[in-house]
């Protein structure tokens, strides 16, 4: 990228003027080290620049520092629409509709888990659907199915497959209220009947890790993480081929309908409809129903989790300390509300490939994290390693409350497995100390860590700009893929 | 001639092929073997088991698309996997019509080596064209 093209606004923020393009509307402010700027691709300026000339924008769209090529919008794209002059656009949040990563921590410690990683992530993998061909725990008929639409968590706790406690400690509690399953396609239905509780594949992992390093030792204590090597394990997975569909049924819908609004747009795959149409809300709340299928599954692995914890380690997952630390969606639109020109408005904001960071006093957010900040969750790809961070104020201001979500690729999978033997790599990861077991070796090949970002300096480059603090980081000790 | 390739400097997160064929059936079989291939190696799915299909389209790039989503849901909905493929496309009133059989089997992960799990085609350079030796050429990008 070149970096003359941006003015440098604060510290690890550059603008893109909108006079750069005469179609654009709205600035783009790129989040990120001068070297991450430099080494972004291209493709990332061209696909902001045409989010910026969507209609109704509340003010400049924002890229992370772990951009890289999407569909329609960037990933680690965020743009913020005001509800009634602005679009909502499914290339904003995906198809992979609430991809999601969750944190749950453990009282045992490395010394412990080390001696039993092989066996540990056996089960895990014999007890957890991963991969292409397998259904999900749970096989659901269509009434279930739209009650899990509705409820998202608050279902899995009700049949058992949780804490009461866990629904505080997930964004929107694990339920986004406007769910409606009748704007959901048959097609969408049957995909998502036998999937519910399965990681899937490609960049979808279940991890233990033990804590590196502590950043800033009250916070992490809020959240659960007390000490150097304590073992956490990590969850990043999404609403599966429910919510693939439900996103490929509205970019059709919204391809045909875009004529009646008169929209136009540089890319297909940012096809939009006006918020508030009927076809805006009926996509609106159909991403919802994704958005609650994605929480839901995420908790139902937990449930699983924590039985193969407890059957490994003999304790229950209460005695073991296995507590949600927080869940956040990176695929996603959300109503929520900003300071615009001295005025509060509620605007939809679209993140993707981007994580919510709100600061502290949200009300939203747990009382036992609202003096500290919401838990935002970056992960690295599955040789080096994560980070616990913690929203900030200031990220409201500059990135309508978003910050990234995890290290982005930087080489297409095609290259990373010409380049990567999947069995050569699971051997090499094994003598590094982690063991993995993947579904796929090739699976494996695609997700090597030279194919992506250093994910040191994407945490540099968010905490640099104030959007994110780092709490705690994480080194991978046992994964299992699909 | 090639039946497809796959192409490696397209995409950063996601699959993409090029097809190939003398016909636009034979353009269609060859594009949802692609498809085929990224998830498991084909040579091991013995086609066992057939599923015939018809769609109806305003366009070619609409059947195509579609065709490849009809894949996707079958394997999702009924765990199977496609070795054999048979198209036939006729334009008929201004609509064209695909009818095809496809013929597979069920994915065993116990038996089958497992490659990535294609969750939807997407419309992002997606392109069907005539070349001057009047042969077909699509290329796709499949999100996973």
């Amino acid at each position: 990228m070149n970096v003359n093209l941006f003015e440098k606004i604060d510290t690890a923020v550059w603008k893109l003027p909108k006079s750069y393009r005469k179609d654009m509307k709205k600035d783009v402010h790129f989040i990120a080290t001068e070297k991450l700027l430099k080494d972004m691709e291209e493709h990332v300026l061209d696909q902001a620049s045409n989010v910026a000339s969507l209609p109704g924008l509340a003010g400049p769209v924002s890229v992370m520092p772990d951009a890289h090529f999407g569909y329609g919008f960037p990933v680690g794209g965020v743009a913020a629409f005001d509800l009634d002059k602005g679009v909502i656009s499914p290339g904003g949040i995906g198809f992979d509709i609430n991809c999601g990563v969750r944190l749950l921590t453990t009282n045992l410690d490395q010394s412990v888990v080390k001696p039993k990683i092989k066996g540990l992530v056996s089960n895990l993998f014999g007890a957890i659907p991963t991969g292409i061909g397998k259904g999900g725990l749970v096989r659901l008929g269509k009434k279930e199915l739209k009650e899990v639409m509705v409820k998202g968590v608050l279902w899995a706790v009700s049949k058992g497959m949780g804490w009461n406690e866990d629904l505080k400690n997930i964004e929107a509690e694990g339920r986004i209220k406007n769910a409606n399953p009748d704007h959901v396609s048959d097609k969408a239905i049957k995909r998502g009947l036998n999937q519910l509780g399965s990681l899937g594949s490609g960049n979808h992992f279940l991890e233990i890790q033990e804590v590196e390093a502590i950043f800033d030792e009250y916070s992490a204590k809020h959240m659960g993480i007390y000490n150097k090597g304590q073992v956490v394990v990590m969850v990043h997975c999404g609403s599966r081929g429910f919510g693939h569909q439900i996103a490929t049924d509205y970019l059709r819908l919204f391809e045909n309908a875009m004529g009646k609004y008169n929209i136009s747009v540089p890319d297909r795959q940012l096809a939009c409809a006006p918020f508030s149409s009927p076809e805006g809300q009926n996509y609106y709340s159909a991403m919802a129903c994704a958005a609650n299928y994605a929480f839901c599954n995420r908790q139902i692995l937990t449930h699983g989790i924590r039985r193969v914890f407890s059957d490994t380690f003999g304790k229950s997952p209460e005695n073991l300390g296995m507590n949600l630390v927080y869940d956040v969606a990176h695929n996603i639109a959300k109503v929520e509300k900003y300071k615009i020109g001295g005025e509060t408005k509620k605007l939809v904001v679209h993140r993707k490939g981007a994580t919510r960071s709100f600061g502290s006093g949200q009300e939203e957010l747990p009382e036992k994290y609202r003096d500290i900040g919401q838990p935002v969750i970056i992960g690295g790809s599955m040789e080096t390693g994560s980070y616990l961070l913690l929203g900030t104020k200031k990220a409201h201001e500059l990135t309508f409350a978003s910050t990234a979500h995890g290290s982005g690729r930087t080489m297409s999978r095609a290259k990373a497995k010409r380049m990567v033997r999947g069995e050569k790599l699971q051997r090499k990861m094994r003598k590094e100390g982690i063991y993995v077991i993947s579904a796929s070796m090739s699976g494996l090949a695609e997700e090597a860590g030279v194919a992506y970002k250093d994910i040191n300096e994407v945490v540099k480059s968010v905490s640099l700009a104030d959007i994110s603090k780092p709490a705690a980081s994480f080194k991978p000790i046992g994964n299992i893929k699909g | 001639m090639k039946k497809y390739k796959f192409l490696e400097d397209i995409t950063t997160s996601d699959a993409a092929f090029e097809a190939y064929g003398s016909s636009y059936g034979e353009l269609f079989e060859n594009a949802g073997i692609a498809l085929g291939e990224l998830c498991t190696h084909l040579k091991h799915i013995i086609p066992k088991i057939s599923k015939n299909i018809r769609i109806e389209k305003e366009n070619i790039e609409n059947l195509l698309f579609s065709f490849l989503e009809e894949i996707i849901f079958l394997k999702d909905t009924e765990m199977l996997v496609f070795s054999r493929i048979n198209c036939n496309i006729q334009k008929k009133n201004g609509k064209w019509k695909l009818e095809a059989v496809l013929s597979g089997d069920k994915i065993n992960p116990k038996i089958h080596k497992l490659g990535t799990d294609v969750k939807a085609p997407t419309k992002h350079l997606f392109k069907i064209e005539k070349l001057p030796n009047k042969t077909y050429r699509c290329r796709v990008i499949l999100d996973i």
